[in-house]
C-alpha cells in the first residue's frame, strides 16, 4: 500500500520552498531589498542554527504575504533562485486549495469597481474620503482608513477617447493605447495627456477593446482571473501587433505584465508577438527621440521635479526613458534617485496588515523627493504615485502629463 | 614544491579564472533577461545563444582555474579544506566586512553598507555551518579508527 499523497495543487512546492529558501539563507544578499528576507532568515535559523523543526507550509505562507512582488530580487540573485516565483506559485496554491480572501478579491478588481462607480462617482468619492465609512471598510475588508483612496473618475479614459477622436496620422506610426484600468477609471489625465503628445507627434491612434492587464489578480495568486485576462487581450491585440501596430502601455506595470508575464504564462506565438510589439509610453517617446522623430519644441517650465522610475520599469531596463524625455524640457531641473521600491506594491499599501510595513519601505525614497524641494514628483506607475504623493506630501504626476505641459497642452 | 614566482602566477591565473567564470555567469543571465523585452523573434532567438555562449565559456574557465588551484596545492585533505573554508569565512566576517562596512558609511553610501552587512551575517552563517560539519566527520572518523 502507498500512503497517500498530498493534493496535487501544492505539487512540488515544499520542496522547492527548502531548498531555495536554503540557498536565500546561507547568500543573504537580497536582506536589504525588502520586508520577506529578514523574518524568512529568522525562521529558518530555527532548523539551520537550532536543529530545530523545519520551517512548515503555514509559516512559509506567512513570509509569501510579505513579499508584494517588485520582483527587483530576481535581477540580483546570482545563484538562480526565482524568489517571486516561488511565492507567487504559493500563493496560487494557497488560492487554489482555500478560494481567495474578501480583502484580496477587492483589492485585485479595481477595473470593474472602477467601471462600477465612476457614473456615480461624486457619491463614490465622497464615501472614500468619509472617515467613518474608512473605519467601516478597514473593519469589513482591512483597507487602511489612512491610505488616500484614488479619486474615481468621473468620466473614465475610455469614454473621453471616444468622445475626443484623435487626429488621424501620416500612418507612418500605429499606435494601439492600452491604457490600464487605473488610467481608465482612476487617472484619465494621464491617459488625455499621452493622447495629446502622440497627437502632436503625428502618431495615429486606436483604442482597442481591452480588461484591466491582469497583474492585480496574479500577483494575489488568483492565476484563473489572471489568465482569463491576459487571453481575452491577447485575442484583441495580436491581429494588431500583427498589422504593425505598436502597443503603447501608459502605465509601466502593464508593459512589463505585457512583455514579461503573459507571454511566460500563456507560452503562446502571439503572446510573445505581442510582447514584442510593446512598449511603455516613455520608452515609445524616448525610441521616437532617438530616431529624431520627437517634436522637442517644448515651452521652458522653471522648477525642479522629482523623478522615481517603477520596480515595472527598472525590470523593462528602461528606468531612464521618463527622465531623459525630462531632461529635454528646457528650464525644468530633473533631480533622479534610485532608493528602491516605494512600497506600495498593487495592494500592499491598502492593506491594514501592512500598511506601515510598505510606508517603511517607502521611507528613504520619501525622504529623498523631501530633501529635493522638488514642486512635483514625476513617475510612471499609478500606484507609485499615490505612495509618494501620501508618504513625501507632494503633488505627483507621470512624465507623459509633464511633457503634454511643456507642449502648451 | 612550487617556485614562488611559479606560485604567485597560478594564483593570478586561478583569480582570474575564478572572475571570468562568475563574470560571464552573470553576462549569460543578463542576456536571458534581455530575452523577456526583446525586440523581435530574431534578437530573443540571438539572445539565447548568447546566453549559451557566455555558459558554455564560463564552464571551460572553471576547468582553468581548477587546474591552477591543484598546481598551486591549494585543495588538501578535506578536513583541512573545512578548515580552511572556516577560516576565511570568519576573517571575512569579523575582519574584511566591517571594515568594508565603515569604508560604504564613511562615503554616504547606506545602501551598499547594509549589502555588505547583510553579506557579513551570512558569512558568519557558512562559517557555523563549516565548523559543525568539521566536527562531525572528525567524530566520525575517530568512530572509525
Amino acid at each position: 500500500m502507498s500512503t497517500p499523497t498530498e493534493p496535487t495543487v501544492w505539487g512540488d512546492l515544499d520542496k522547492r520552498f527548502k531548498t531555495d529558501t536554503k540557498k536565500c539563507y546561507y547568500c543573504g544578499i537580497c536582506e536589504p531589498l525588502c520586508p520577506a528576507f529578514t523574518p524568512l532568515f529568522k525562521l529558518l535559523s530555527r532548523e539551520y542554527e537550532e536543529q530545530g523543526a523545519p520551517a512548515t507550509r503555514e509559516e512559509f505562507g506567512a513570509i509569501a504575504d510579505l513579499c508584494y512582488y517588485c520582483k527587483l530580487c530576481l535581477p540580483a540573485c546570482g545563484i538562480g533562485v526565482n524568489f517571486p516565483r516561488l511565492i507567487l506559485d504559493y500563493k496560487i496554491a494557497r488560492v487554489k486549495e482555500r478560494g481567495q480572501t474578501l480583502q484580496n478579491t477587492l483589492l485585485m478588481n479595481q477595473e470593474l469597481i472602477g467601471k462600477l462607480s465612476s457614473p456615480v462617482a461624486p457619491i463614490a468619492n465622497w464615501a472614500l474620503a468619509n472617515g467613518l465609512n474608512r473605519r467601516v471598510m478597514e473593519f469589513v475588508v482591512g483597507i487602511d482608513h489612512r491610505r488616500t483612496m484614488p479619486k474615481i473618475a468621473g468620466e473614465p479614459f475610455p469614454r473621453w477617447f471616444k468622445n475626443h477622436p484623435p487626429k488621424k496620422g501620416a500612418g507612418t506610426r500605429k499606435v494601439a493605447i492600452f491604457s490600464g484600468c487605473f488610467t481608465d477609471y482612476y487617472d484619465p489625465a494621464v491617459g488625455i495627456a499621452a493622447v495629446k503628445v502622440l497627437e502632436r507627434n503625428g502618431v495615429e491612434m486606436i483604442y482597442p477593446q481591452q480588461r484591466c492587464c491582469g497583474i492585480p489578480m496574479l500577483s494575489e495568486g488568483s492565476l484563473d482571473k489572471a489568465l482569463e485576462n491576459f487571453k481575452a487581450n491577447i485575442s484583441v491585440l495580436a491581429p494588431l501587433a500583427k498589422e504593425g501596430y505598436t502597443i503603447v502601455a501608459l502605465d509601466g506595470p502593464c508593459a512589463m505584465t505585457f512583455r514579461q508575464e503573459v507571454p511566460q504564462f500563456l507560452g503562446t506565438e502571439d503572446a510573445r508577438n505581442v510582447g514584442f510589439r510593446v512598449r511603455d509610453i516613455n520608452q515609445y517617446l524616448s525610441e521616437m527621440f532617438k530616431r529624431g522623430e520627437l517634436d522637442t519644441n517644448f515651452n521652458p517650465v522653471e522648477g525642479t521635479v522629482a523623478y522615481h522610475a517603477s520596480c515595472a520599469a527598472k525590470l523593462q531596463r528602461i528606468e531612464t526613458a521618463g527622465f531623459d524625455l525630462l531632461k529635454l524640457i528646457p528650464g525644468l531641473t530633473v533631480a533622479r534617485v534610485d532608493k528602491g521600491c516605494c512600497g506600495f506594491d498593487g495592494t500592499f499599501g491598502f492593506k491594514k496588515q501592512t500598511f506601515d510595513l510598505a510606508n517603511q519601505v517607502g521611507a528613504e525614497l520619501f525622504a529623498w523627493v523631501k530633501s529635493t524641494n522638488a514642486q512635483e514628483a514625476i513617475t510612471d506607475c499609478p500606484l507609485c504615485k499615490v505612495q509618494i504623493a501620501d508618504g513625501a506630501h507632494v503633488r505627483t504626476a507621470h512624465p507623459v502629463e509633464v511633457i503634454a505641459r511643456a507642449y502648451g497642452f | 614544491m612550487i617556485p614562488e614566482t611559479v606560485r604567485q602566477e597560478l594564483a593570478g591565473g586561478f583569480a582570474g579564472e575564478s572572475q571570468a567564470n562568475r563574470k560571464y555567469l552573470f553576462f549569460a543571465k543578463k542576456a536571458e533577461e534581455e530575452i523577456n523585452f526583446a525586440p523581435s523573434a530574431e534578437v530573443a532567438d540571438l539572445l539565447k545563444e548568447v546566453a549559451e555562449l557566455f555558459r558554455e565559456t564560463a564552464e571551460e574557465e572553471t576547468a582553468h582555474a581548477y587546474a591552477h588551484l591543484v598546481a598551486m596545492e591549494g585543495v588538501h585533505d578535506t578536513l583541512e579544506n573545512l578548515k580552511v573554508a572556516f577560516d576565511g569565512e570568519t576573517y571575512e566576517y569579523t575582519t574584511m566586512y566591517p571594515a568594508s562596512v565603515q569604508a560604504a558609511k564613511a562615503a554616504g553610501r547606506e545602501d551598499i553598507a547594509r549589502q555588505f552587512e547583510s553579506t557579513s551575517s551570512a558569512e558568519k552563517r557558512h562559517a557555523a555551518r563549516y565548523e559543525r560539519m568539521m566536527q562531525r566527520l572528525k567524530e566520525a572518523y575517530a568512530r572509525a579508527n
